[in-house]
C-alpha cells in the first residue's frame, strides 16, 4: 500500500540520529502539507503521542520502525489538499481529534455535555470519554432527578478511569446505599480527585479509600459532617491529610509517611497509623503537629502506631495526658529504649510493643494493665504490682541476651490467666527448673525453635499451673534424633483440669511421641489432642507427616480422648479439605501405651 | 533549554500562502512541536506550515509572543499578580474573534501543540455553546447536515439519557 490517505497520516517524526520514525499523531491532515516528491523523506515533526501498529501499516508498507533501524522512505505520498473555498464554511468539528472535543465537553455542565450527544454522529458518544464527572447539583432540582442523573451516567460510563468525581447535593442517610455505590464506582475508576459534598444533612458515617494512586490531598472537616469512621489505605500518592472540626471517632492510615494534621476532633477514640518503614521521612513538622494532635484528644482510647516517628518522651506524655487511653500498640518505633510505665492514674489496659529495635528494658508497675504483649529481641522485663494482668505474650526471637523470662515475669504472674511465650532458644531464655507459681493460668502456649534433648521437661510446667485447661507446645524446627541423648526422668503430677493438649510442629519423632504419651498418661481429664504443623507455616502439613502422625498416634490414644489434626491451616487453605481432617478414633488402647517409649 | 545567546536566534515560519514570519526562537518554543524540531535540529531552514494561513499564523505568533514574554510560574514562585491579570485580560481580548477564526486557531494550535492556546480556544468554544439548544449549537459550530443523527438514532440517544432532556 503506497498511498497514504490523509485521514490517517498527518504528522510524523523521524529521529534524525537513528532514522527511525519515533512519533506520529493524528491531527487535521490538511494542515500538513510539505513539498512532495517521490523518494523524499519528508517528515520531521515530533509530537507527543505514540505511534500504533495499525497506523504504521498505512505507511508505504514499511516495517515497524522500532524493530529495524532503517530510515523510512516514503514514495508517492499523496496528501489530499483542501479546496481553498471551503475554509469559511467548513465543518471543522468532524476533523478535530477526540481529545479536543472532549476538552470542550469537559468545560460544560455534565447535563449539557450529555445533551450534545444528539448534535451529530461525531458527537454521539464523545461524552463517554469525559474523565471529569462533575455532578454539581447546586442549582437544580429534586433529589430523585439528581440521583437518577448520577446513576444513569455511571451506568453508561465505560471509561476505565475517572480523574475527577464530584458529588454536590443535599442528600441524607436514606441515600447512603446510593452514595456507597457512587464511591465504589469512584474507587473502581481510580479517581484522582473526589469531592463529596452532601450539604445540610450529610449522614455518611463510614468512608474508606483504598489503593487510589492519584489522590494527593485529603482535606475533610466541618461540623456538619457526620463521618465517624475514616480510613485511607495504601494510597501511594497522598501527601497530606487534614481532618478537622467534626465528630470523627476512628481514623486509620496505612502507607508511606505523610503530613497529617488532626485538629479539633474531640471524639476521636481510635487512631491507627501504619507507616511503611522503608519510605519513612522524618518531618519535624509532622512530629510537632502529632504532638498537638494527641494533646487535644481527650476521648482517645485506642492508639496504634506503626513505624511512626515518635520520640519516647512524647509517647509517655501522651500516656500521661490521655485520660481515656486504654489500648496502646506500638510497632517498629525506633526511638524507644527504656519503656517505663506505671502509676495508678493510668487507664491503660492493653499494651503491645512489637519490633521496636532499640528497646532494652520494659518496666511496668502499679496500674490496671490487663494484657501485655512483647515481640522483639531478648530484653529486660520487670513487672511489679499489676494485679489485673491476665494475659501475657512474650515473643523473643533473637536471643542475644541470656535472660530467664520465667524469672522476669514471676512477680506479675499471680493473676495471669493466659500466658504465651515464644522463645527461640529455650535453654537460654527459659529455665525450666525455675517455673514460678502460675496459680490462675488456664491457657499456656509455649513456642520454641529447637530444644535439644528430650521434651518431657516441658510437661513438668503443668505442675506449676493447677488450673491449666489448654496447653499448647509448638516446635518451630525439627531436631535431629541424636539430640535426644537420654530420657529425663521428670516428675509430673497428675493434672485434674487440663482438657486440651496441642502439639504443633509435630514431627513424629520419638521425643515428640514421648511427650504426647506422657501428657496422656498424666492428664486425667484430657479430652482432646491436636497435632499439626506450626501456625506460621504457609505450606500445608506434608501429607507424609500427617500419615505418619496418624499411624503413630491413633493406636496410642485412649478411647475417651479425641485426636485431631490441626484445623487452623486447613481452614485457611481450603474448605473442602476439612472433611478429611478428623481422624477416626481407634479402639481402646488404654492398656497398650507406656508412659515413656523405649 | 535555551541559553541567552540562542534566544536571539531566529526561526522562520512559512504560511500556506507563502508568507514568511521571522520570530525569536524563544517565541517559537511556546509550540511544543517546534521545540521538538529545534531539539532535533530540524529547524535550521524555513519551517513550512502548509495549511496555516497567514492570518491565523500571525494571530498565533501574537499569542506566543505575549506568553513568551510573561514570567513563567515555575521561574518565580511569587510572580506579580499584575502580570497574571495582564495575561488574563490579553487572553480574553485575544479570544474575541469570530468562530471560523477560533476554529482555525484551535486547529493550528493543536497542530503546533501549544497547550495554553488549545485550552483557551476550547474554553472560548465552550462558553459560546453553553446554555444553547442543540440546534443553536449546530449553527454555531457549522455542523454538516449530512452528519446529523437519523430520527431513530436521536430517539435512542434521548431515551438512553432521558434525565438530561427534561
Amino acid at each position: 500500500m503506497n498511498q497514504v490517505t490523509y485521514a490517517t497520516v498527518t504528522a510524523i517524526a523521524i529521529d534524525k540520529a537513528s532514522g527511525r520514525i519515533s512519533k506520529l499523531r493524528r491531527c487535521r491532515p490538511s494542515l500538513f502539507s510539505v513539498p512532495m516528491g517521490s523518494g523524499i523523506v519528508l517528515l520531521f515533526i515530533k509530537l507527543m503521542l505514540s505511534i500504533t501498529g495499525e497506523e504504521l501499516e498505512l505507511l508505504s508498507g514499511s516495517k515497524h520502525p522500532a524493530d529495524g533501524g532503517e530510515p523510512i522512505i516514503i514514495d508517492d505520498l499523496h496528501f489530499v489538499k483542501e479546496h481553498p473555498g471551503v475554509s469559511v464554511q467548513k465543518d471543522f468539528i468532524s476533523q478535530m481529534s477526540d481529545d479536543i472535543l472532549v476538552m470542550i465537553l469537559s468545560l460544560l455542565p455534565m447535563k449539557e455535555a450529555v445533551v450534545i450527544s444528539i448534535l451529530s454522529t461525531r458527537w454521539r458518544f464523545l461524552w463517554c470519554n469525559l474523565i471529569q464527572l462533575n455532578f454539581d447539583g447546586t442549582e437544580t432540582l429534586e433529589r430523585d432527578k439528581y440521583i437518577n442523573q448520577v446513576n444513569s451516567v455511571i451506568k453508561t460510563y465505560n471509561h476505565l478511569k475517572v480523574q475527577d468525581f464530584r458529588i454536590r447535593f443535599d442528600l441524607d442517610y436514606n441515600y447512603s446505599k446510593c452514595i456507597n455505590n457512587w464511591l465504589q464506582f469512584a474507587a473502581d475508576k481510580k479517581i484522582e480527585m473526589l469531592e463529596l459534598n452532601l450539604k445540610k444533612t450529610p449522614n455518611l458515617e463510614t468512608l474508606s479509600v483504598h489503593g487510589s494512586d492519584h489522590l494527593t490531598l485529603i482535606d475533610v472537616g466541618g461540623r456538619y459532617l457526620k463521618l465517624k469512621y475514616f480510613e485511607v489505605v495504601q494510597c501511594g500518592s497522598v501527601e497530606s491529610i487534614q481532618l478537622y472540626d467534626f465528630g470523627l471517632e476512628s481514623f486509620a492510615y496505612e502507607g508511606r509517611a505523610i503530613e497529617l494534621r488532626l485538629t479539633d476532633l474531640p471524639k476521636l477514640q481510635k487512631l491507627e497509623l501504619n507507616l511503611e518503614k522503608h519510605n519513612r521521612i522524618i518531618y519535624d513538622l509532622r512530629l510537632q503537629s502529632f504532638n498537638d494532635i494527641l494533646g487535644k484528644m481527650v476521648c482517645l482510647n485506642k492508639l496504634i502506631l506503626k513505624s511512626v516517628d515518635v520520640r519516647q518522651e512524647l509517647l509517655f506524655e501522651v500516656l500521661a495526658t490521655s485520660p481515656n487511653l486504654e489500648t496502646l500498640s506500638v510497632h517498629g518505633l525506633d526511638h524507644l529504649t527504656h519503656i517505663d510505665v506505671g502509676g495508678r492514674y493510668l487507664k491503660l489496659k492493653h499494651f503491645e510493643v512489637v519490633q521496636c529495635g532499640s528497646v532494652e528494658s520494659i518496666q511496668l508497675y502499679d496500674f490496671g494493665l490487663e494484657s501485655f504483649a512483647y515481640e522483639g529481641r531478648a530484653i529486660e522485663l520487670r513487672f511489679t504490682d499489676l494485679p489485673k494482668l491476665k494475659e501475657l505474650e512474650i515473643n523473643e526471637k533473637h536471643a542475644l541476651l541470656e535472660n530467664n523470662v520465667l524469672g522476669q515475669i514471676s512477680s506479675g504472674a499471680l493473676y495471669l490467666q493466659v500466658l504465651c511465650l515464644e522463645l527461640s532458644r529455650l535453654e537460654e531464655n527459659f529455665k525450666l527448673d525455675s517455673v514460678p507459681e502460675l496459680p490462675n493460668v488456664k491457657i499456656l502456649r509455649l513456642t520454641f525453635g529447637v530444644k535439644n534433648d528430650c521434651l518431657l521437661e516441658l510437661a513438668s510446667i503443668t505442675n506449676a499451673c493447677p488450673r491449666l485447661e489448654t496447653f499448647t507446645v509448638e516446635q518451630l524446627y525439627s531436631a535431629t534424633e541424636e539430640l535426644r541423648k537420654k530420657i529425663r526422668r521428670v516428675v509430673t503430677r497428675p493434672h485434674e483440669n487440663l482438657k486440651l493438649f496441642q502439639f504443633l510442629g509435630y514431627h513424629s519423632q520419638v521425643r515428640d511421641l514421648e511427650l504426647v504419651m506422657h501428657i496422656i498418661y498424666h492428664m486425667v481429664s484430657l479430652e482432646k489432642i491436636v497435632v499439626g504443623p506450626v501456625r506460621s507455616k504457609i505450606t500445608r502439613w506434608h501429607h507424609l507427616d500427617r500419615s505418619i502422625a496418624k499411624l503413630q498416634l491413633e493406636p496410642m490414644v485412649p478411647s475417651d480422648v479425641e485426636l485431631y489434626e490441626s484445623l487452623e491451616l486447613e481452614t485457611r487453605l481450603s474448605h473442602s479439605s476439612r472433611a478429611v481432617v478428623r481422624l477416626q478414633k481407634n479402639h481402646s488402647t488404654e492398656t497398650a501405651f507406656p508412659p515413656v517409649l523405649m | 533549554m535555551s541559553t541567552s545567546s540562542s534566544s536571539s536566534k531566529k526561526i522562520v515560519l512559512k504560511s500556506a500562502d507563502n508568507e514568511t514570519f521571522e520570530i525569536d526562537e524563544i517565541v517559537a518554543l511556546e509550540s511544543q512541536a517546534i521545540k521538538n524540531m529545534i531539539e532535533d535540529e530540524c529547524a535550521d531552514n524555513v519551517i513550512p506550515l502548509g495549511n496555516i494561513d497567514s492570518k491565523t499564523l500571525s494571530k498565533i505568533i501574537e499569542y506566543c509572543k505575549k506568553h513568551a514574554e510573561s514570567p513563567k510560574k515555575d521561574d518565580n514562585a511569587d510572580i506579580d499578580e499584575k502580570a497574571v491579570e495582564d495575561l488574563k485580560s490579553f487572553d480574553a481580548e485575544f479570544a474575541k474573534v469570530d468562530m471560523p477564526l477560533i476554529q482555525d486557531i484551535l486547529m493550528a494550535a493543536n497542530f503546533l501543540n501549544i497547550d495554553n492556546l488549545i485550552g483557551l480556544m476550547c474554553r472560548t468554544i465552550a462558553d459560546r455553546i453553553k446554555g444553547k439548544t442543540p440546534e443553536e449549537i449546530r449553527k454555531i459550530l457549522n455542523i454538516n447536515k449530512n452528519d446529523l443523527l437519523s430520527p431513530e438514532q436521536e430517539a435512542k440517544a434521548r431515551e438512553e439519557n432521558s434525565w438530561a432532556f427534561d
